[in-house]
C-alpha cells in the first residue's frame, strides 16, 4: 500500500501536465499582477503628493492616454497567451487511451473503468490511475449537476445531466491526490471527495489483472 | 448659440421672498404623525431606503460572519449542513439584491436630483411603490431563514438541484421574492434613466452634467437589458417547480444550460451595475479633494459607455467549464479581456485629476485610496480567472471567491463609505467623526485583506466554494483560520462605523453649508436641508456652479433664476431638452399618498402567495393591486391644469401639460418596454436554444399549434392594434363617436386574438409538461396573451378617461402612451406567431 | 463661428446615437460571431473537425466592422474639430477642455466621446480576431 501523503498546494504542486502549465501561467501572472499593482499604487501616491507641472492638463491627459495604451497592450498579450495553452488542454486523444466513466451520484463517485480488451469493472471513491499515460474521463450525471477536480493534476469540468463531457489528464508524478466536487451539489456537496492514486504503469497493469480476477461487474 | 439668461439683476424684496419660501414650504412639507409614512418626496423616500439598505448590509454581513466561524477550524458543528446552505445562499442573494443594487438606487433618489438642481425626480410615486416594494420583499425573504425554510441552492441557484432536487418553499421564495424586488428595480431604472436625461436646469447642456448622473444614466439603462433575462428565467424555473414544465429537465429535450446562460446574461452586467455607480461617487469627491475639476470627463464617459457595453459580452466566462467549445471560450475571453480597459481608464482619471489639483486629505479620500488599492487587486485576479485555461483550476474555488469581494468591496464598499462620509450632512446637517472614520477605516481595510488575501490561496489548494466544512491536514485550516480572524476584525470595522453614524450628535457636530468647498449642485443645500430641495432652478454655466458662477449661492438663495415660488400651491419641477437641457415644460408631480404602499402590498402579494402554492389569493391580490393602480393612474397622472401655460421667470413660459415623445410619461412607457421586449427576447432566445440542441426541433412526434389559429390571433391583435392608433387620431380630432366605436372594437379583437393565440396549442393537444416544446410554445402563446389582457386594461381606460372628461383631443397623455404600448405587442404578437407558427415550415 | 458650423451645431440636429453607434457594431459583430460559432459546433457531427471557413468569415466581417467602425470614428473626429469653429487649443497650445457652456462645446464633447467609444470598440473587435488565432475545430 502506498503511503497516504495528501499533498498541500494542490493546484500549485503540479503532477501532472495540465497543472503544470496552469501553475506556470499562474505565477507568470501573479508576477505581472504584482508589478503593475505596485506600479499603479506607486503612481496614485506620487500624483497624491505633488502637483503637475506646467501645462497641467496635458500631463494629466498624458496618465490617462498612457493608462489606456499599456493595458490595451498587456491585455492583447495576457490572452494571445493565455489561449495559446487552450488548442492542448482541448485536444482529442488517441483511440486507444484509457477510458475512464465517472458517474456524479449525490453525493459520492461511481468509476467505471473501460480498459480495453478487458471486461469493465467499478470502483467507489477510488481512481486508480497510470503515471505517463493520459486518461479521459467521460463525465455523466443522472441527477444534478457537479464538477469532477482533482486540482494537482489538472482543471475541472462540469459534470452535466443531458450532456457527456470529457476531461483529458496526463499524471506525471506518482502518489495520492485528492479529488472534490466542485460545483454545488446538495447537502453532501462538501463530503464527496474522492482519492487519484496514481502508480506506475506495471503496478497499475497489475491492479487492472486483480479487479479482473475478483470479478466486479 | 443659446444666450443664456443672467440672473435677476436685483433680488426681489425681502417680503417678497419670505412669501415664495412659505408657498415653498406650504407645498413640499412633508405630513405629520402617521402620515409621514405616504410621503413620497425623494429626499424622505430617499432616507427610508438607503436605512433600509444599510440594514440589509448588516444583515447580509452578520450571514457572513457566521460562515467564518463555521470555515474556522476543519469539522466544526456550527452551523449544519442545511443551515449553511441557508446562510450562503442568503448572503450572497441579500448582498446582490437588497444591497449592492439597491444602494445605486437608494443614493440616486437620494441625491440625484439635487446634483441636477432639480427637485425632484419625476416620478416620486413611482420611487415611493418601489421602496415598499423593496421593503416587502426583503423582508420576506430575509425573515425565510428564521423559520429554516430560506432558499438553499446558492445566489445562482442552479438547476437541476434547483428544479427537482429542492422540494421545500425556498427556491420559489428566492424565484418569486426576488422576481418582485426586480421589478422594482427596473422602475428605479425608468425613473433614473427619465430623470437624467430630461429633468435638469436649463443650461445644463449634455457634456456638463455631472459624472454621477453619467453613470447613473448608463447604469440605468444597463438594468433594462440585463434584469429581463433573469426575470425570464426565474418564471420558467417556477414554473418547471410548480406546474412540472420540463424547461431544464434533460430527460424531457430541456438543459440545465439555459438556466445559466439567462443567468449569466443578468449576473455579469449585473456586477457592473453595482460597481459604476459606486465609482460614480469617486468621480463626485475627489475632483472636490483635489481642488481642480475632474480630468479626463469625456475618458471617464467613455469608460462608463464602454463598460455598459462590454459587460454584455462577458456572460459565458462564468461557464467556461461547462464542456463548451474552444471557440467559444475564445471568444468570451476576448470580451472579458477588452472591458478591462474602460474599467482602468477611469481610475487613471481619478489619479490624473489627483496629479493634477492639490489633495487635500480628508476620510473620504481615505477610504476612496483604500478602495481603489483593493479594487485593482480584484482587478488584476479578474484579469487573471478571465483566462479561459488559468480559470479551469480556479472557477468555484475560493479563489473566485476572494476575487469577486475584492472588487466588490473595493469597488462598491470602500466608495459607499467614503460617500457616507462626504454626503453625511446633506442628510442630516451633522458631520462624522473624523477620528472614528480613521479607525473604521484601518479596521475594514485590514481586516479585509486579512480575510481575501490568503484566500486566493485557499481555492488553489483545493478548497470549492459551498462547502460547509473541509478536513484537516490537506493545508487548509491555517488560511481558513487567517480569513476568519480578518472577517472579527472586518465586523469590528462596521461596528466603528455604525456607531458614528447612529451616535446622538450635539451641536458641536454641526455642518457649515457646503463644508467640503465642492463645486457641484447638491451642495447649495442649507444645512439642514429645507423641504423643497433648491429654492430656485439655476440656469447653468459650468461644470463646478458654485465655483465658477459668481455669487451663485447667492442668486439661487434669493431666488433670482427660475421658479422660486409655488404659486398654485403645487410641487412643480422643470422638464428640459435632453441634449442642450432647454426648458420644455412645468411638471406638476404629486404629493404624500398611501396609494404607493397599498399598490405595493397587494402586487407583493402576486408573488408571496404563489410562493406557498395558494393560486386564488394570488388572483385576489392581483386583481386588488390592479384597481390600486388604475386609481392611481386615475387620480395622480395626466391630470388636466387649470390653465394652458405658466410663468417660470425670466420671461419663460411653459406648457404644465405635454404629451407624446417630449413627455416623461412616454418615456418611461418607452423604456419599461424595451426591458419587457428584452423579456421576450429571452423566451425566443429559449427556444432557438432548445433548437440548438436537438437535431429534431420542433420534434416531429409533437403535433405543434398548426398555422390557422395562430394567424388568425395574428390578424385579430394587428387588427386591434391599428384600431387603437386610428383612436388616437380620431380622439385628437374631436370625432368621439369614431373614437369610442374603434376602440371598443379594439378591445374586441383583442380579446379575440387573445383567444386564437391560446386555441392554437389547445386544439392541437399540447401538452407542456410532456416535453419542452409544447411548453415553450405555450409559454409564448400566454405571454402574448397577457400582454393582450394588459393592452385591452388599457383601451378600456382610455374609453373611461374620455367618458369622464379627463382626456380630450389636447390632453391626450393617456392614449397617446397606451398607443405606445401597442407597438410593442404588435412587435412581440408578430414575433410569436412568427415562431409559433412560421418556424416549425421552415423545417 | 461661421453660419455653417452654427447651423451643424445646433441641438436639432444632435443626438445621442452616434455616440452608440461604434460599440453597438462592436456588439453587433461579437453576437453573431458568437451565436454562428455555436450553432455551427452544435451542429457539427466531428467537433475535432477544421474550423477555418469559420474564423475567416469572423475575421472578415471584423474587418468590415472595423471599416464601419473607422468611418463614424472619423464623423466624431470631425466633429471634435469643428471646422470654422474656434480651435480647440488656447492661447499657448495647450489643449483647452471644451467645458464651456456653448453648442461649439458639446458638440465637440460629443465628437471626442464618439473618437474614443469607436478606439475602444475597434481595439475589441481586434481582440475578438486575434483570440481565433489558435482555434482549430469545435473541441
Amino acid at each position: 500500500m502506498l503511503a497516504r501523503h495528501l499533498p498541500i498546494i494542490a493546484a500549485l504542486s503540479p503532477a501532472g501536465i495540465e497543472a503544470r502549465r496552469t501553475a506556470d501561467l499562474f505565477w507568470w501572472m501573479t508576477a505581472g499582477a504584482a508589478i503593475i499593482w505596485v506600479g499603479v499604487m506607486a503612481l496614485a501616491y506620487f500624483a497624491s503628493k505633488t502637483r503637475a507641472p506646467g501645462d497641467r492638463t496635458r500631463q494629466g491627459n498624458r496618465i490617462i492616454t498612457g493608462g489606456a495604451a499599456f493595458s490595451s497592450v498587456v491585455l492583447a498579450i495576457l490572452l494571445i497567451t493565455g489561449l495559446s495553452m487552450l488548442p492542448d488542454l482541448l485536444a482529442v486523444v488517441p483511440a486507444n487511451t484509457l477510458r475512464i466513466h465517472v458517474h456524479a451520484e449525490q453525493w459520492w463517485w461511481r468509476f467505471q473503468y473501460a480498459p480495453p480488451n478487458r471486461p469493465p469493472f467499478e470502483t467507489a471513491n477510488e481512481l486508480r490511475l497510470p503515471v505517463g499515460e493520459p486518461v479521459e474521463f467521460w463525465l455523466h450525471s443522472n441527477n444534478v449537476i457537479h464538477a469532477f477536480w482533482i486540482p494537482s493534476l489538472g482543471g475541472k469540468l462540469d459534470v452535466m445531466p443531458g450532456r457527456v463531457n470529457r476531461l483529458v489528464l496526463h499524471p506525471t508524478q506518482t502518489g495520492t491526490f485528492r479529488g472534490v466536487c466542485a460545483e454545488f451539489c446538495g447537502i453532501g456537496h462538501a463530503n464527496m471527495a474522492f482519492q487519484a492514486i496514481v502508480v506506475p504503469k506495471d503496478t497499475f497493469r497489475q491492479w487492472l489483472d486483480k479487479m479482473e480476477r475478483d470479478g466486479e461487474p | 448659440m443659446i444666450d443664456d439668461p443672467k440672473p435677476l439683476a436685483e433680488a426681489p424684496s425681502l417680503e417678497v421672498r419670505q412669501a415664495q419660501e412659505a408657498r415653498l414650504l406650504k407645498a413640499w412639507s412633508q405630513p405629520r404623525g402617521w402620515r409621514y409614512w405616504s410621503e413620497v418626496n425623494n429626499s424622505i423616500v430617499g432616507i427610508w431606503y438607503t436605512a433600509l439598505v444599510l440594514l440589509f448590509l448588516l444583515f447580509g454581513g452578520a450571514l457572513a460572519l457566521l460562515m467564518r466561524i463555521q470555515l474556522a477550524v476543519p469539522g466544526n458543528t456550527f452551523l449544519s449542513p442545511g443551515m449553511y446552505s441557508q446562510v450562503f445562499t442568503l448572503h450572497g442573494s441579500v448582498m446582490m439584491f437588497l444591497f449592492a443594487i439597491p444602494i445605486f438606487e437608494a443614493v440616486s433618489i437620494l441625491f440625484l436630483p439635487q446634483m441636477m438642481g432639480a427637485r425632484e425626480l419625476p416620478f416620486p410615486r413611482l420611487s415611493a411603490f418601489g421602496f415598499w416594494a423593496f421593503l416587502i420583499g426583503g423582508v420576506f425573504l430575509c425573515g425565510s431563514i428564521f423559520f429554516n425554510v430560506a432558499p438553499t441552492g446558492g445566489w445562482f441557484m442552479y438547476p437541476p438541484l434547483t428544479s427537482r432536487y429542492q422540494p421545500g418553499i425556498g427556491a420559489d421564495m428566492w424565484l418569486l421574492g426576488f422576481s418582485f424586488i426586480e421589478v422594482s428595480a427596473i422602475a428605479a431604472a425608468v425613473e433614473l434613466i427619465v430623470g437624467v436625461l430630461k429633468c435638469r436646469p436649463p443650461g445644463m447642456r449634455i457634456h456638463l452634467i455631472p459624472l454621477y448622473a453619467w453613470y447613473v444614466l448608463v447604469a440605468g439603462v444597463m438594468v433594462l437589458f440585463a434584469f429581463p433575462p433573469l426575470i425570464a428565467g426565474s418564471m420558467l424555473l417556477e414554473l418547471e417547480r410548480a406546474f412540472n414544465w420540463p424547461f431544464f429537465d434533460a430527460a424531457r429535450g430541456g438543459d440545465p444550460l439555459l438556466w445559466q446562460h439567462l443567468f449569466w446574461l443578468f449576473g455579469h452586467p449585473e456586477v457592473y451595475i453595482i460597481f459604476l455607480p459606486s465609482v460614480a461617487l469617486v468621480a463626485m469627491i475627489v475632483p472636490t479633494f483635489a481642488r481642480t475639476p475632474i480630468v479626463g470627463y469625456k475618458w471617464i464617459v467613455l469608460s462608463a459607455i464602454g463598460t455598459g457595453f462590454l459587460s454584455f459580452g462577458l456572460w459565458v466566462h462564468h461557464m467556461f467549464t461547462t464542456g463548451l467549445p474552444g471557440i467559444t471560450l475564445a471568444l468570451f475571453s476576448a470580451a472579458s479581456q477588452a472591458v478591462a480597459i474602460p474599467t482602468g481608464v477611469q481610475l487613471f482619471c481619478f489619479i490624473a485629476t489627483v496629479y493634477v489639483g492639490r489633495l487635500r486629505p480628508s476620510i473620504p479620500m481615505l477610504f476612496i485610496a483604500g478602495g481603489l488599492a483593493t479594487f485593482v487587486i480584484g482587478g488584476l485576479t479578474g484579469v487573471m480567472v478571465a483566462v479561459a485555461s488559468f480559470n479551469f483550476q480556479a472557477h468555484d474555488t475560493h479563489f473566485v471567491v476572494a476575487h469577486l469581494h475584492s472588487v466588490l468591496i473595493g469597488g462598491t464598499i470602500f466608495p459607499v463609505i467614503a460617500a457616507a462620509y462626504y454626503y453625511f450632512p446633506l442628510v442630516n446637517g451633522k458631520l462624522l467623526s473624523e477620528r472614528l472614520g480613521r479607525v473604521a477605516f484601518w479596521l475594514l481595510f485590514c481586516g479585509f485583506n486579512i480575510t481575501f488575501l490568503p484566500m486566493h490561496f485557499t481555492g488553489l489548494r483545493g478548497m470549492p466554494r459551498r462547502v460547509y466544512t473541509y478536513p484537516a491536514g490537506i493545508g487548509l485550516e491555517e488560511l481558513n483560520l487567517v480569513s476568519s480572524i480578518g472577517a472579527a476584525v472586518r465586523a469590528a470595522g462596521f461596528g466603528v462605523l455604525m456607531w458614528d453614524v447612529f451616535r446622538p450628535k450635539g451641536k458641536k457636530w454641526d455642518s457649515p453649508r457646503n463644508p467640503w468647498e465642492a463645486g457641484s449642485l447638491e451642495w447649495l443645500q442649507d444645512m439642514p436641508g429645507k423641504p423643497w430641495g433648491v429654492r430656485s432652478i439655476p440656469e447653468i454655466d459650468s461644470r463646478y456652479p458654485l465655483w465658477d458662477q459668481p455669487n451663485f449661492v447667492q442668486h439661487v438663495d434669493e431666488g433670482r433664476f427660475y421658479m422660486p415660488d409655488a404659486e398654485e400651491g403645487k410641487r412643480e419641477m422643470l422638464v428640459t431638452s435632453i441634449i442642450d437641457a432647454k426648458p420644455e415644460q412645468c411638471l406638476r408631480i404629486p404629493g404624500p399618498s398611501f396609494i404607493t404602499l397599498i399598490a405595493a402590498v397587494f402586487l407583493g402579494g402576486v408573488f408571496i402567495f404563489p410562493t406557498f402554492k395558494m393560486y386564488w389569493p394570488m388572483a385576489a391580490s392581483g386583481v386588488i393591486a390592479l384597481g390600486c393602480i388604475l386609481y392611481w393612474l386615475w387620480h395622480g397622472s395626466a391630470l388636466i391644469p387649470e390653465k394652458e401655460t405658466k410663468a417660470i421667470g425670466h420671461g419663460v413660459t411653459l406648457p404644465l401639460y405635454v404629451s407624446g415623445p417630449s413627455s416623461v410619461g412616454w418615456w418611461a412607457m418607452m423604456i419599461t418596454m424595451l426591458a419587457d421586449l428584452t423579456a421576450f427576447v429571452s423566451l425566443v432566445f429559449g427556444y432557438f436554444f432548445y433548437w440548438t440542441l436537438h437535431k429534431d426541433f420542433p420534434p416531429a412526434s409533437i403535433a405543434g399549434p398548426g398555422v390557422v389559429w395562430p394567424v388568425a390571433g395574428l390578424l385579430a391583435s394587428l387588427g386591434a392594434w391599428g384600431l387603437t392608433i386610428l383612436a388616437r387620431r380620431w380622439n385628437s380630432r374631436e370625432q368621439p363617436a369614431a373614437f369610442y366605436a374603434g376602440m371598443g372594437a379594439a378591445v374586441l379583437l383583442a380579446a379575440f386574438g387573445s383567444y386564437a393565440l391560446l386555441a392554437g396549442p389547445r386544439q392541437a393537444g399540447m401538452n407542456p409538461e410532456a416535453h419542452v416544446y409544447p411548453a415553450i410554445v405555450w409559454l409564448l402563446a400566454i405571454w402574448s396573451v397577457l400582454h393582450l389582457a394588459a393592452g385591452i386594461v388599457m383601451q378600456l381606460y382610455c374609453i373611461a378617461r374620455r367618458f369622464a372628461g379627463r382626456m380630450s383631443g389636447r390632453y391626450d397623455i393617456d392614449i397617446s402612451n397606451v398607443t405606445l404600448y401597442w407597438h410593442f405587442v404588435a412587435i412581440t404578437v408578430v414575433a410569436a406567431v412568427a415562431i409559433m407558427a412560421g418556424f416549425p415550415l421552415l423545417r | 463661428m461661421t453660419h455653417e458650423t452654427q447651423h451643424e451645431a445646433a441641438e436639432e440636429r444632435q443626438s445621442l446615437w452616434l455616440l452608440v453607434l461604434s460599440p453597438s457594431i462592436w456588439a453587433a459583430h461579437f453576437l453573431v460571431s458568437y451565436i454562428v460559432a455555436a450553432v455551427w459546433c452544435g451542429s457539427t457531427e466531428n467537433r475535432a473537425d477544421s474550423v477555418n471557413s469559420l474564423r475567416i468569415w469572423i475575421v472578415v466581417f471584423g474587418l468590415l466592422s472595423l471599416v464601419g467602425i473607422g468611418f463614424i470614428g472619423k464623423i466624431g473626429w470631425r466633429k471634435y474639430k469643428l471646422e470654422g469653429g474656434s480651435p480647440p487649443f488656447d492661447a499657448d497650445g495647450g489643449e483647452r477642455r471644451f467645458d464651456q457652456d456653448t453648442a461649439e462645446d458639446r458638440h465637440r464633447f460629443l465628437g471626442a466621446a464618439t473618437v474614443l467609444l469607436s478606439s475602444l470598440s475597434a481595439v475589441a473587435v481586434v481582440y475578438v480576431c486575434l483570440s481565433l488565432l489558435f482555434v482549430q475545430n469545435c473541441l
